[in-house]
């Protein structure tokens, strides 16, 4: 379902804030329904009314980023799924504490990255999964980005043991250091660090079993 | 094929470190869209949640709505039994003022002749007056002294319908020698008319407490409480003689219905009234008279005088008296040990159970269907238990038996029913240390309620002023010996799980007999009439043990069941 093809179902029982009062949003009608996509307070004073369209126009506007989130941090698209929804549930519950200082999408992926963790933290014990047969350390290599797609490296991420995908994710990908990482998976600086490296050796042997050799730099 | 918008806009060829390769494709700008029914499963859980939200509003303005009832019935029955009291006490106290006035000047605290007893005794209107006068009349004639009997034995003799003398109270005549039950709930002087000199004796003394004849009467009661309610009618134009007979008669009345009659030589006995103050005892004096007691001993002997008028025949006001409530209760107590009451607590339980069973040996079986794994898939699924413990509601009825120590403080204990339930969640179906089933790595958190219910046997110490009427504050403190009669606990959307353990049960995981430690305050109302008491306050209940039978942790770091709640309770008896 669109967005403009929905916008209009706010009407004026469901005005969301900051629209002007005769303002054109009020008064279309199915047939003239505005096409301009609502704002981001916009969005975030409807959910906080509790409207339903605002929530789901929000769920649309950042259901395909997140769920790529999901993806990078669960083994399964179905634990991808379960930490979409827990997380988008915690968005819709919170929102009201979301106090508007950064950007709504960085505020959702936050919280997806803690529901994450919290599901790597249920799991933890539950899942043990084999390092496989690696070397230690290899060299320093580059990679030609476009031979490589998203899907790809997607389950490469998703074939690391839990341990190593959350590091690596924090770390390569989210920008954490390995002191937050340490702190946020509870364990040392030190762990998250070789952690990482033992990551990163399996990711890029696995780039090599590709079949496209990476360029070795000097 | 991938649904990442970047590789459908390829870069040129561009090289990077594996950081980059994976920041560009899987960083901020990818996006892959999701399962079409994941938004109706996220609306419904959002709708299951409000609908959670506006349930449990809906219980809290219930609660609060009966309890604003409660308290406005309270009030309402408070408001009305102060004002009926006051009423009474209006009432009493204009009938009073016709007779009390001009209090006299013979009249002593009783306490001080009551040998020690903090009780007040009273003596009877103008009862100095009328010994004094008895004396003189018999001997020398004297008109004026005549009246001044007339009026006072006027008064007494008019108030022997409601004349009795239970035997909790004695008196001493004379030397002492002889006791005499007279315990009197007095009234009212006489309202004479043509009175005379006597008039200011007999009005002196009503309304007073006072000794009769210096020391030659003694009162004591084991149970001070004024019983008889003596109404004077107006003692309008006795004669003398007449006066003097029925003065008599109403002394032998009061001497004959106690059975004993006085014997002391050279006493005389006259008649003894009680005024203003509900609590009095009609005492007699002893005078010089030896004449007046002859008089008396023959007109105990014939009952037939001793007749009472028909109360039909008082006049308006003076028939219908009663005592405020206040009088008679604030005695009374001392002779009520024993209360009875219910209580009802509803409160917010938490079991409180950690299941983890680290440490602890295998011997406490983990389902053997889920293989190797099964202690640490248990632990797990105790961890998620723990973590999505929520409080349930607890209720709880009381039946108590209360008895008074010393002072405000006593002692109660009864029995009582607890029902309590608790509700957690975890992604495998857990009922209390068994985990049935392995999925524990996916799929929705199952949501499972307990349900525990309780026999106990509390013993409290209790503080509270158990005779003052209208509000007051109390608390108590003590233990609950509670016996687990059952549990059951139930996986939502999975009735095979379900699990039930009473109390025989074997193998239960939870403890069957509990230990606990309460308390509680709060407000106390005792309306102005009747013999009861509504208590209402917070209660406070913690746990001796845990709630699981076989805790792994040490003693100190153990999980115990708590809870707070409302407690309100009717106290009945004293």
């Amino acid at each position: 379902m669109s967005t403009a093809a929905t916008w209009f179902a706010f009407g004026a029982d469901d005005a969301l804030p900051d629209q002007p009062t005769a303002g054109p949003r009020l008064t279309a009608s199915r047939g003239t329904a505005i096409a301009s996509p609502p704002t981001e307070a916009e969005l975030i004073d409807g959910c906080l009314r509790g409207r339903q369209l605002a929530q789901k126009l929000l769920y649309e506007k950042y259901a395909g980023k997140m769920t790529a989130v999901c993806l990078r941090y669960a083994q399964t698209t179905f634990e991808a799924e379960d930490v979409l929804q827990e997380g988008f549930l915690t968005v819709f519950r919170t929102l009201a504490s979301f106090r508007r200082e950064c950007p709504l999408e960085f505020w959702i992926r936050r919280i997806m990255i803690n529901a994450a963790l919290r599901q790597h933290r249920r799991n933890a014990s539950l899942v043990a999964v084999s390092d496989g047969e690696y070397p230690e350390t290899l060299a320093s290599e580059e990679f030609t980005l476009s031979n490589y797609n998203f899907q790809e490296l997607l389950q490469m991420v998703q074939e690391l043991a839990p341990r190593y995908r959350m590091v690596f994710n924090l770390y390569a990908i989210e920008g954490y250091t390995h002191k937050e990482i340490g702190e946020l998976l509870s364990v040392t600086e030190g762990t998250s660090k070789s952690q990482y490296s033992r990551a990163r050796v399996i990711l890029q042997t696995k780039l090599e079993r590709l079949g496209t050799p990476p360029r070795h730099v000097s | 094929m991938s649904a990442n918008p970047i590789d459908k806009n390829p870069t040129p060829n561009t090289t990077g470190s594996l950081e980059e390769l994976f920041r560009h494709h899987l960083g901020e700008e990818a996006a892959v869209p999701p399962r079409p029914l994941l938004w109706d499963q996220i609306d419904n859980s959002l709708l299951i949640r409000q609908n959670e939200i506006y349930r449990r509003r809906l219980v809290a303005t219930r609660w609060v709505a009966a309890a604003s009832l409660l308290l406005a019935t309270l009030a309402g029955t408070g408001w009305w039994a102060h004002r009926a009291a006051d009423l009474a006490g209006a009432e009493m106290a204009t009938t009073n003022r016709t007779n009390g006035t001009g209090a006299g000047a013979n009249a002593v605290d009783g306490t001080e002749v009551a040998s020690g007893v903090p009780r007040r005794w009273s003596a009877a209107a103008g009862q100095s007056a009328l010994a004094n006068g008895t004396a003189t009349a018999k001997n020398s004639g004297s008109t004026t002294t005549n009246a001044a009997l007339a009026q006072g034995v006027s008064a007494t003799t008019t108030g022997a319908p409601e004349l009795r003398s239970p035997a909790s109270h004695y008196t001493k005549f004379g030397s002492g020698s002889t006791p005499v039950i007279a315990r009197n709930r007095a009234a009212h002087g006489g309202r004479s008319g043509g009175r005379t000199g006597s008039e200011e004796a007999i009005t002196r003394g009503l309304g007073n407490e006072a000794t009769v004849g210096g020391s030659a009467f003694n009162a004591r009661s084991s149970r001070p409480v004024a019983a008889n309610t003596l109404v004077l009618a107006p003692g309008a134009a006795s004669t003398d003689s007449q006066a003097l007979v029925n003065g008599s008669a109403a002394i032998s009345a009061t001497v004959a219905t106690s059975g004993i009659a006085p014997t002391a030589t050279g006493s005389a006995v006259v008649g003894a009234t009680a005024a203003a103050v509900p609590t009095l005892v009609a005492v007699a004096p002893a005078a010089t008279a030896g004449t007046a007691a002859e008089s008396v001993s023959s007109l105990a002997a014939h009952p037939t005088v001793l007749s009472l008028t028909a109360p039909a025949n008082l006049p308006d006001g003076l028939t219908a008296l009663s005592l405020p409530a206040d009088a008679e209760s604030s005695v009374a107590p001392l002779s009520h040990k024993w209360s009875y009451g219910a209580s009802y607590t509803a409160a917010t339980y938490n079991p409180n159970i950690n299941f983890s069973r680290a440490g602890l040996g295998s011997e406490y079986a983990y389902n053997p269907a889920l293989g190797a794994d099964s202690p640490t898939l248990t632990e797990a699924a105790a961890t998620q238990y723990r973590d999505n413990l929520r409080p349930g509601l607890s209720q709880r009825i009381a039946l108590l038996a209360t008895r008074h120590l010393s002072g405000h403080w006593s002692l109660s204990t009864g029995a009582e029913f607890t029902q309590a339930t608790a509700k957690s969640a975890s992604i495998p179906a857990f009922v209390g240390e068994q985990l049935l089933e392995s999925q524990t790595t996916a799929g929705p958190l199952q949501n499972t309620n307990f349900r525990y219910r309780m026999v106990g046997i509390p013993v409290e110490l209790r503080y509270a002023n158990a005779t003052k009427r209208g509000w007051s504050l109390y608390g108590h403190l003590g233990g609950v010996v509670n016996a687990l009669l059952g549990v059951r606990s139930e996986v939502e959307g999975n009735p095979e799980s379900t699990r039930t353990y009473s109390f025989m049960s074997t193998g239960a995981p939870y403890r069957r007999i509990l230990g606990s430690v309460r308390g509680g305050a709060g407000a106390r109302f005792r309306p102005g009439t009747g013999t009861w008491a509504f208590t209402l306050g917070p209660v406070v209940e913690l746990g001796l043990v845990p709630l699981n039978a076989h805790p792994a942790q040490a003693i100190l770091a153990q999980s115990r069941p708590y809870s707070f709640g409302i407690e309100a309770s009717v106290e009945f008896g004293r």
